[in-house]
């Protein structure tokens, strides 16, 4: 009796002391996935923003996850617990007749245009140059792409790129 | 007997709360209001802890449906707020060199928030004041004062960071859905739709609310230790917040910053801040890119 008390305590710390999540997660934005725990392995593949993966467990900085059929490495800050919200489909592909599509989802994306009641505002308020308009348009317009934004973090070495610098 | 005269009354409130729906949804909203607050002060009206607890979560789950604002109203009204920011601030700072290089550390930083879709939008403004701004929508504002006291890219990621947390975590869009004067004074169904002197008043109320008033203290600790996460996570030094409030704390007046005009004391945030940076591990060797900031912001400012 004491004995079977006590394997059933060890099967318990064994279990417990598992690092298996078991848990689906979602890509944040364009993710790769790797063969092995650096940014120099294969990539097997890309998982699009919002595309969900079974993570089984976190070794370091890394998510090893599911990944067509076998197991693949994605790093830490490109998952999330939640699903990002699709912002493409919620927008309906634009702003009715008025233009606003989403020109880059990967980088977080980029608009065009202002919706019929902004330019309404601004053409009723005599508080509101007409020059801002211009200046709303450009700051929605700055499109940072996601090969763009790869760039930026390999020169500044961040993230992932920090880890392989400090290998 | 006391549990028919609650199921005559319940049915008496369902049926009044559906013709009030189909009479439109101010009259559905103050209804429900109205409801909520009876049951609050006679819980005798529905018996039962149990049903009780259920009726006011129905209550609650109808008016956030009614109040719910959609990511494209969200994004149409932070349009609207931007042109506002713009004419009080000032004109975009003509380099977009400084301009795309503030928008790379932002977005970088936003995709690591809980809404990492969102299209977030960010500009430079010429204003030697301090200030940075976050509205509705995405649309992320500093000022050209703001980036010539920080040092390096950290400190700029962390301040972005906090200013993305207000719009991520729809701190903005709460006020506007929470703010009795507003939702008063302005019939919100009607405005998204025609009533552009409505509309106008409102994105008027809303700025006033949003500049002079700002966030509560919660929303600015959460934007904090937000500020703080989402830079680490991206991979910068996550202290970036700190340089800036120590200077804030030594200076005469100590909510010198425009930016934080609003703000809670800064000596209580430094110690939130350090207690956030304790628990996220080891981060000594993560890069503050001191240089790179100097290169391509303090270089590019006349």
């Amino acid at each position: 009796m004491r004995h079977n008390a006590l394997l059933c305590l060890l099967a318990l710390l064994a279990l417990t002391a598992l690092p298996v999540l078991a848990e689906t997660m979602y890509a944040r934005f364009s993710a790769p996935v790797r063969s092995e725990r650096t940014l120099r392995a294969a990539t097997l593949g890309t998982l699009e923003q919002g595309e969900p993966v079974e993570v089984a467990s976190k070794v370091g900085r890394y998510f090893k996850v599911s990944y067509k059929g076998g197991t693949g490495w994605v790093y830490f800050n490109k998952l999330s617990t939640e699903k990002p919200e699709d912002v493409a489909a919620l927008l309906g592909g634009g702003f009715g007749t008025e233009g606003i599509l989403l020109t880059d989802q990967e980088a977080g994306g980029a608009l065009r245009g202002l919706s019929r009641m902004t330019e309404d505002y601004a053409a009723r308020s005599s508080e509101i140059p007409q020059w801002t308009l211009r200046a709303v348009e450009q700051m929605q317009a700055r499109r940072v792409s996601g090969q763009e934004l790869e760039l930026f973090q390999k020169e500044g070495k961040l993230g992932e790129y920090g880890e392989e610098a400090a290998r | 007997m006391r549990s028919e005269t609650a199921l005559a009354l319940s049915a008496a409130a369902v049926l009044l709360t559906a013709v009030l729906l189909a009479a439109g949804c101010e009259q559905f909203q103050q209804t429900l209001d109205v409801a909520a607050d009876l049951v609050e002060q006679h819980p005798g009206l529905i018996p039962g802890e149990e049903d009780r607890a259920k009726w006011t979560a129905g209550a609650r789950l109808a008016k956030s449906l009614v109040n719910e604002i959609s990511v494209r109203e969200e994004i149409g009204i932070g349009q609207s707020l931007a042109l506002r920011a713009f004419a009080s601030f000032g004109q975009p700072y003509p380099d977009e060199d400084l301009q795309r290089y503030v928008a790379r550390v932002g977005k970088l930083v936003a995709l690591q928030s809980e809404r990492p879709s969102l299209p977030y939008s960010f500009a430079v403004v010429q204003s030697e004041k301090p200030n940075a701004l976050a509205l509705p929508g995405g649309f992320v504002f500093v000022s050209t004062g703001l980036l010539r006291r920080l040092r390096s890219e950290s400190e700029l990621a962390c301040i972005l960071g906090h200013e993305i947390c207000h719009v991520a975590q729809k701190h903005g869009i709460e006020i506007v859905e929470r703010d009795r004067v507003i939702s008063r004074m302005v019939d919100f169904g009607a405005v998204l739709k025609e009533d552009v002197g409505e509309y106008r008043q409102f994105i008027d109320l809303t700025y006033q609310k949003l500049t002079t008033e700002g966030y509560d203290r919660r929303y600015e600790w959460i934007a904090d230790e937000a500020g703080v996460r989402y830079a680490f996570a991206a991979g910068y030094h996550p202290g970036g917040l700190l340089p800036f409030m120590e200077e804030s704390r030594r200076s005469a007046t100590p909510m010198a910053f425009e930016v934080f005009k609003t703000h809670p004391d800064p000596g209580v945030r430094i110690e939130k801040i350090h207690a956030v940076l304790g628990a996220l591990g080891p981060y000594s060797a993560t890069p503050k890119l001191a240089a790179r900031y100097q290169r391509e912001a303090l270089a590019k400012l006349l």
